[in-house]
């Protein structure tokens, strides 16, 4: 069953055996971008080929503390599942990413407003080919 | 399709299969095929990880994978690397099995 093919809010959201709560908005970045190409009298580009992509993922949350206590550098899986929309089976799609190195976290927060947080991610692969991060249906 | 006599490590799907459904449908579709050949059992809390790849060229395709570990090759520093850690084997409709050589 393909679920909704509408997908609302994160769960099971973790990093390195800390479940995050309070999320607001995160980010999945295949990290793709093209080189291209134009000589001679062109115009315009003729050619655009990906020849290395950065994967990252990128976090917003209300609660500081957490993501305030994670150092950068600090490696360890990262997973999160966004939810379908209409509790379908078959339309969470969950990812997962199994050598994440947390960048860095920035708190702020102003005058009678909820304090906000948000932090970012670079995602490794292990072998320099295989993608940095699968994705799962539930 | 038919299940294998022994269950592989991974499968390997032509990057054009099943190209009529959109993007996360066709990881579905994918799935479906997947799931029963991996014995993936969804009780147990187990599920098939997909991902898609055009370059290298060698390595384009859709992938699906029981294991938490997504690796084609050895990872770098492991003695093997760069070299491949499945061994494929041709199944129906251009799809592939990878069994590990470990």
């Amino acid at each position: 069953m393909p679920g909704s093919n509408l997908n609302v809010n994160w769960e099971d959201v973790a990093f390195d055996g800390v479940t995050l709560i309070r999320v607001n908005t995160m980010s999945w970045d295949k990290g793709g971008s093209l080189l291209t190409y134009k000589g001679d009298g062109n115009m315009f580009d003729v050619a655009a080929v990906v020849v290395a992509q950065k994967p990252k993922a990128t976090i917003a949350t209300s609660n500081p503390g957490q993501l305030m206590a994670f150092t950068p550098g600090q490696h360890g899986v990262l997973t999160a599942t966004n939810k379908d929309a209409e509790g379908l089976s078959g339309g969470d799609i969950i990812y997962e990413a199994a050598d994440a190195v947390f960048e860095n976290p920035a708190h702020q927060a102003g005058h009678a407003a909820f304090g906000t947080v948000s932090g970012s991610w670079q995602l490794l692969s292990s072998d320099g080919i295989t993608p940095a991060f699968t994705m799962s249906r539930a | 399709m038919a299940l294998p006599a022994k269950i592989p490590d991974i499968i390997r799907f032509p990057l054009d299969y099943a190209k009529e459904a959109e993007a996360w449908d066709r990881l579905n579709h994918i799935s479906n095929i997947a799931e029963p050949i991996l014995q993936v059992d969804k009780d147990k809390g187990e599920r098939c990880r997909c991902w898609t790849m055009e370059r290298p060229e060698k390595y384009a395709g859709a992938y699906a994978i029981k294991d938490k570990v997504a690796q084609l090759r050895y990872p770098v520093g492991h003695p093997k690397y760069p070299q491949d850690r499945y061994e494929w084997h041709d199944a129906e409709d251009g799809i592939k099995y990878g069994y590990l050589k470990e």
